[in-house]
């Protein structure tokens, strides 16, 4: 039980982990946190539906569809936010991603409405699940897909921020925009990439999710919502602790659920985000607040 | 006409006790419209002497029923009573079809279109011991509800028929013959007298006679299941004393 629970534990919170990064992404580049992102898992699951069950197509050109929506809608978001994207304008942006949220589930409805209240992906990988040491450790095939899935984005980031020119730009403005502006980095160019890097993960995520349970167009708040509270527990600035934030959130809903009881489930996610707030304010890997005099 | 939910648990219950059933796990959905049928469940399973293995709750937002699943397979129950919509049923088959958990399945009166059902929980052989409860007995696709059917269609052309549809027959065909037995002078009372006198009246689409001795005249129900032929077929009747 310890395993499967583990695993998926894991699986979840990766996902989660993922939500977390979009919302981290955002916070470090622009200071901004956009409050459609929950639509956002929501629209890349509708999206692999469509690829995956309307059209039959496989999962790499699910990948490929979302990926390609996520850009378009990461660069018409930066358009339609831009002049908004600033430190006084933050009540402002909250406000308007919030109402985008709300366009992005009408437009959902709108193209996938009227096929059922909700709709399945089925799983993409099927089979008995990975069975280890006589039966000691049993990890459902699906848990295994999501994981590596989860796992190669965040990879896949890290090699992004660290190696890339662009991600080294946004390192630079999100921990100096104005002296970025000054040496020259095209700060535009990097909130825009950013915001696209940030819905791109996110959708990345409902891919992941869809195979695992339904979709629906009122799916993204609750997701959000735990996202947003693993980018918290983890630092909102931290790229690791978002991912960590996730893992911690996920194993605590399932272990919680799986060894003291399931109607904890909901409220254990909350009382872990109480409690690593009570002790680490800034979140886990949260930066000190410093000042120079 | 439909089930209310003390009926529904009790001829839940009843279905059980029918099957042999002792010791059952339930999982719920703990909202106003899942406490309202677990709480009659619950003293309805106690009343016919079975025993709650697993009591779970699937909150209605939850994308993983996992630990559920798990910890419902641990109790090793004979049946597993689901009082949830269709969503969190739908997510609780396909965990327990990916952890390889099965057992007979009883749904409720939420989801009443098992192979809409089947469509949503999209795994084959998920479903496939997966029963739920309906307060008619011929499901759309049947030769009995055709001419029901043709005359919805025919009145109102850009409706799809569902099975709700089909629900108001029974209630329709109990107010025509209590019109009937009250006679042309029509009066409240002598209409009151007439209903309660209404004893084993055969309508088309109940699972047993209508008998309106109390309150609730459908006293019964059927079990409906996804065939494998990919239509309803009814696998079984639950008559109340």
């Amino acid at each position: 039980m310890l395993s499967v629970l583990l695993a998926s534990g894991v699986a979840n919170g990766l996902l989660y982990g993922l939500i977390a990064l979009g919302v981290v992404v955002l916070s470090k580049a622009a200071n901004a946190v956009n409050f459609s992102q929950g639509e956002i898992v929501a629209l890349g699951g509708f999206v692999s539906y469509s690829v995956i069950v309307a059209a039959g197509l496989g999962p790499a050109a699910a990948v490929l569809a979302v990926l390609v929506v996520s850009v378009v809608v990461g660069l018409v978001t930066f358009l339609l936010l831009r002049r908004l994207m600033k430190t006084e304008h933050a009540a402002a942006l909250l406000i308007a991603t919030i109402g985008l949220s709300f366009l992005i589930r009408g437009i959902i409805r709108l193209i996938w409405g009227g096929k059922g209240d909700y709709l399945a992906v089925p799983p993409l990988v099927a089979g008995p699940p990975l069975i280890a040491f006589d039966g000691a450790i049993i990890v459902p095939i699906q848990y295994l897909f999501m994981m590596a899935g989860a796992a190669i984005m965040l990879v896949l980031f890290a090699i992004f921020f660290r190696f890339t020119r662009l991600g080294l730009f946004m390192r630079s403005v999100a921990d100096n925009p104005r002296a970025a502006e000054i040496v020259g980095i095209p700060t535009q160019v990097v909130l825009a990439s950013a915001m696209v890097l940030s819905i791109l993960v996110t959708a990345i995520a409902g891919f992941l999710l869809a195979p695992a349970t339904l979709i629906y167009p009122d799916m993204g708040l609750p997701l959000f919502l735990k996202g947003f509270a693993a980018a918290i527990i983890g630092g909102i600035t931290s790229l690791p602790g978002a991912v960590i934030g996730g893992i911690l959130l996920g194993l605590t809903e399932v272990l919680v659920s799986g060894y003291i009881s399931s109607q904890a489930q909901e409220l254990s996610a909350f009382i872990l985000i109480f409690v690593a707030l009570v002790f680490f304010p800034r979140g886990i890997f949260g930066a000190g607040k410093t000042r120079s005099v | 006409m439909s089930l209310t939910s003390n009926l529904e648990s009790e001829l839940q219950a009843q279905y059980l006790v029918d099957k042999g059933v002792k010791k059952v796990a339930v999982i719920a959905q703990h909202d106003a419209w899942g406490r309202d049928r677990y709480e009659t469940l619950m003293p309805a399973l106690e009343e016919k002497g079975i025993e709650v293995v697993a009591d779970e709750e699937l909150a209605m937002e939850s994308n993983d029923s996992t630990a559920q699943v798990l910890r419902i397979q641990s109790a090793a129950p004979e049946a597993v009573v689901m009082l949830s919509y269709p969503k969190p049923a739908s997510i609780f088959l396909r965990d327990a079809s990916r952890l390889g958990f099965s057992s007979t399945f009883v749904g409720t009166s939420a989801v009443a279109d098992p192979i809409e059902f089947a469509s949503q929980v999209n795994i084959p052989g998920a479903t496939d011991n997966f029963i739920t409860i309906s307060p008619i007995r011929y499901p759309l696709g049947t030769p009995e509800a055709e001419p029901w059917v043709e005359k919805l269609t025919a009145k109102y052309p850009d409706d799809i028929p569902h099975v709700f549809n089909l629900f108001g027959v029974n209630a329709g065909e109990l107010t025509t013959a209590v019109l009937d037995a009250a006679g042309e002078d029509l009066t409240r009372e002598g209409f009151i007298e007439a209903m309660q006198a209404v004893d084993g009246l055969e309508v088309s689409f109940a699972a047993a006679p209508l008998n309106c001795e109390t309150h609730q005249c459908l006293r019964s129900a059927a079990w409906i299941q996804a065939s494998e032929s990919g239509k309803v077929e009814v696998v079984g009747v639950s008559q109340l004393d």
